[in-house]
């Protein structure tokens, strides 16, 4: 089957999760960072990952590249890939396998926030492109290597890619590397972009001009995009659907529109009230969570939120975990506040 | 209202050492003819882009790094007004006592093998101020104003959580009673739900100690919420500067209208913004002639490429560093929901 460039819903998704379980074995006993993930993502849109450090935001990035490494692993759950008409599950792949490292790099690539630690600082860039080309296609010549890796650098709105393509990455602005990478790792056309915090590390006007190139670059080229960041203003611009995570559980998901508007979970309301906005009067206290996130080792029983909610029911949220509940729109969230029929 | 700090035309050259012998290879003016008041008890906020000398204007007041030119007008409460610039040594130190830092990563500013008790009575020992019984009961004083509980005295940072290690430099800060809080981008490293608790702490702490506070931050949704007056810098220079809500609803220069254009709106659909900010900041060792800003602005004629524009006063309170600030209509926060 072609990779078919149209958007919309209905369509095979081109990767979908299913109970998705990472452990990390520590000291202390098993830790899980990841309590039973459900996502999907159809080609050519965007998920958008929210949540804090520590929510399992990275290591639901990791699972997807089979790149958890020891003493963490990928307990249970699935993950179907559907990228050339051959489905594969992911989670059952050998971290190591020929198989797994064919689909690295060439059918999901990642970018992440700080471009400098990612290159090789002797290298250029132009090496480093070709590097990567090679190793998925042995049989491309090396003046053929280096007009594919210049192609990819006009792509991502590099002026001069001709020059570019031999300055090592030190020589090149925050934001240019930030291009460089993206050309990097939409060099071998991946069908799938983790894109790890991309914009965190820049200023605001630069994080704008990323944001806007990877929704063109999504249009023109069609790959979908798993967008992780904490900041709910970046997710609201890029994202067609939302996942909100809150120690290692997804609390929220639906599509960004309504997720970003009209938050059911009371994480989401308060991660939204907590936060300064432009529109907002000036002075005065801000809404904050109380607390802090607790480290995974101490899981709250019952939901992973009550200890900071501020509509926590005794008796009720400190003991049972409640499921994700419809709540219209095709949203979901995890809140016995949203069970049907009012509250249990 | 009288101003505890008043920067008049201060400017700050660093020479670029490079090639074999180390030779001078170029100056970066860092601070170029920088001039802002920071009203006592209110909060002054310093944005602009990586680079734009918001944070070394930090350093030059507390005495880090020493300006080349200008003046800097300190109301200390036991000398009266000193001028930083020009003070010996001496002066500084004593001044010093009455201005603190608090800087962006909490693990950074706290030396993991010292407990708590050591940390923040660290100031008090170092000054003289206090040592002993007195030394202790100070300590837990302070822990209990930033709301952390007097166990952790003898705790070490690496016990604590990153907000928690924030209040810890915040009490560090406050053990000397200061007037001036410089605070280098304090929530940068905090997670969202943190950052807001951290901001009320300041905010409770300033109004409970009439603190005054210069804010060095990029986030604009923060400096709206938390500044009473707001500098925007851009490359070294001051380019405008207002009253906080004004700017943000009424920007008069072009700069302050492609930042606040920039932030990423919650609720906004996807898709591409209406106008985005071009090109990058350009290197400060080799910055555009005329007025800085003129390769990226939207606006600009050919005076901009050729004269400096000065930094002239718009009426209430405000200035603009733009040949063109009252000619424009430039457009500020609009009225949906920005974070």
């Amino acid at each position: 089957m072609p990779l078919t460039r149209s958007r919309g819903k209905g369509m095979e998704p081109l990767v979908s999760a299913k109970g998705l379980v990472a452990e990390f074995k520590t000291e202390g006993g098993v830790v899980r960072a990841l309590n039973g993930i459900d996502f999907s993502i159809p080609p050519g849109r965007t998920l958008a990952v929210l949540g804090e450090s520590g929510c399992g935001k990275s290591v639901t990035a990791q699972c997807l590249l089979n790149l958890v490494r020891a003493p963490g692993r990928i307990s249970a759950g699935t993950i179907h890939y559907n990228g050339s008409g051959v489905p594969v599950n992911i989670a059952a792949l050998s971290p190591t396998s020929e198989a797994m490292r064919k689909l690295r790099g060439a059918e999901i690539a990642m970018i992440f926030q700080e471009p400098m630690t990612s290159f090789d600082p002797l290298f250029t860039v132009g090496e480093q492109i070709t590097e990567m080309l090679h190793a998925h296609d042995r049989t491309l010549t090396k003046a053929a290597a280096r007009d594919r890796a210049i192609a990819m650098l006009g792509r991502v709105r590099l002026p001069s890619p001709e020059l570019i393509v031999d300055r090592y990455p030190h020589q090149l602005s925050g934001g240019m590397r930030q291009r460089v990478m993206i050309a990097l790792a939409l060099s071998c056309g991946p069908k799938l972009l983790i894109a790890d915090e991309p914009t965190t590390a820049l200023d605001v006007t630069t994080e704008s001009q990323i944001l806007d190139l990877l929704r063109q670059l999504q249009g023109e080229l069609g790959m979908s995009i798993m967008f992780i960041t904490h900041d709910l203003g970046v997710a609201s611009e890029m994202a067609d659907e939302v996942i909100v995570m809150y120690l290692g559980y997804v609390v929220e998901q639906g599509p960004a529109g309504h997720v970003l508007t009209t938050p059911a979970h009371p994480y989401t309301q308060a991660l939204m009230d907590s936060i300064p906005k432009l529109g907002d009067p000036a002075g005065g206290r801000l809404n904050a969570i109380k607390g802090m996130v607790p480290t995974p080792d101490q899981m709250p029983p019952g939901c992973p939120f009550h200890t900071r909610c501020a509509s926590v029911i005794t008796g009720l949220c400190d003991t049972a975990l409640p499921p994700l509940y419809p709540t219209g729109d095709g949203c979901l969230s995890r809140c016995h506040l949203n069970a049907p029929g009012g509250m249990p | 209202m009288t101003d505890l700090l008043v920067v008049r035309n201060v400017s700050k050259t660093f020479t670029i050492a490079g090639g074999l012998f180390d030779r001078s290879s170029g100056t970066v003016r860092a601070l170029d003819d920088v001039s802002f008041n920071v009203p006592t008890g209110t909060t002054v906020g310093l944005v602009g882009e990586s680079g734009c000398g918001k944070s070394t204007m930090g350093h030059v007041i507390m005495g880090g790094l020493a300006a080349n030119a200008g003046s800097i007008l300190f109301d200390d409460p036991a000398l009266g007004q000193v001028d930083l610039v020009e003070a010996d040594a001496q002066t500084r130190r004593k001044t010093r006592l009455n201005m603190q830092m608090i800087f962006q990563d909490p693990n950074a500013s706290l030396n993991p093998r010292m407990t708590l008790l050591d940390l923040i009575g660290e100031p008090l020992v170092i000054n003289k101020v206090l040592k002993g019984a007195a030394l202790t009961d100070r300590v837990a004083e302070l822990l209990e104003q930033v709301g952390l509980s007097t166990r952790y005295m003898r705790r070490y940072p690496h016990a604590l959580s990153g907000g928690q290690r924030q209040r810890v430099v915040i009490a560090r800060a406050l053990a000397l009673n200061p007037s001036l809080v410089v605070a280098d981008e304090p929530i940068s490293a905090l997670d969202v739900s943190i950052q807001a608790q951290t901001l009320n702490l300041m905010k409770d702490l300033q109004i409970a100690r009439k603190l005054t506070y210069l804010f060095v931050a990029h986030d604009l949704g923060v400096v709206n919420h938390f500044t009473d007056t707001t500098v925007v810098m851009y490359l070294g220079r001051v380019v405008e500067t207002g009253r906080t809500a004004q700017v943000f609803n009424k920007p008069l220069h072009p700069y302050s209208e492609a930042l606040i254009g920039s932030v990423p709106r919650i609720g906004a659909a996807k898709g591409p913004r209406k106008k985005p900010a071009v090109g990058e900041v350009p290197s400060a060792m080799n910055p555009p002639t005329g007025c800085h800003f003129h390769p990226r602005c939207a606006y600009a004629a050919d005076i901009c490429r050729t004269d400096v524009p000065l930094l002239q006063a718009m009426g209430d309170g405000r200035a603009s560093r733009c040949h063109f600030a009252g000619d424009l209509t430039l457009v500020g926060m609009d009225h949906g929901v920005l974070a």
